[in-house]
């Protein structure tokens, strides 16, 4: 499987070739769209992120120190956002995602349209799976 | 489109939703036009919950706002509406 770094590569190829904002958030929400939905039952507070105007829910589980995630948002652009985490972290390596950063949306063109409070709101999900990450690396020790 | 309160009574205040639409996204679509307006349940959760919404997109209209700044909100939306109805 591809590591964060190729799968950063792939992404950034992707938008290289959008050229301006309405082309970045129609994929952007298409990418979301592409995610299976979550089930309801697992919509519940404990995997709520906090700090997120919308609501976005990641139901994380560990495995031999690999991080897996599904996770959803009753926001269109927001899921789009959570769909960019998914193809970059999920199902890697707990020690990657924990010293991973979100340089990426720079690269993607995406942060100057991000607005301040989205910005936040996806502070605080890349948070969310690190703290998991380091859950998970306290467990396999 | 659904606008929300007594057309007789209402002043500037213009809070609306579209069907099927959060009123985030719309919100963070219009902000990238250009156009500022407020999404969410504007400290008024009572009536949200009485309206059976989680938020609405709230435009504002000032003194300063002209026709143009309408038509700009008016072709704003009907872009954002094309972009996230599906």
């Amino acid at each position: 499987m591809a590591g964060i770094q190729e799968n950063q590569q792939a992404l950034s190829s992707d938008f290289s070739l959008l050229t301006n904002w309405e082309e970045k958030y129609e994929f952007l929400i298409e990418m979301g769209l592409d995610l299976p939905e979550m089930d309801a039952e697992k919509k519940v507070d404990k995997n709520l992120v906090k700090g997120c105007q919308s609501s976005v829910w990641f139901d994380i589980s560990c495995q031999n120190g690999t991080l897996s995630f599904e996770a959803d948002s009753d926001s269109l652009v927001v899921k789009g956002l959570v769909a960019v985490l998914d193809r970059l972290f999920n199902h890697q390596p707990a020690k990657d995602v924990l010293t991973a950063d979100l340089s990426i949306f720079d690269e993607l063109g995406l942060w100057r349209h991000i607005s301040s409070q989205r910005s936040n709101g996806l502070t605080a999900m890349m948070a969310h799976l690190k703290a998991a990450a380091a859950e998970c690396l306290t467990e396999e020790n | 489109m659904i606008i929300y309160g007594a057309p007789s009574q209402r002043s500037s205040i213009l809070p609306f939703n579209i069907r099927g639409i959060q009123h985030y996204d719309m919100g963070v679509l219009l902000d990238t036009m250009g156009i500022a307006v407020r999404t969410g349940q504007h400290c008024t959760q009572p009536i949200m919950d009485a309206l059976h919404v989680s938020g609405t997109v709230r435009a504002s209209i000032a003194l300063y706002n002209n026709r143009t700044d309408m038509d700009k909100l008016a072709y704003g939306v009907q872009r954002a509406v094309k972009m996230l109805k599906r």
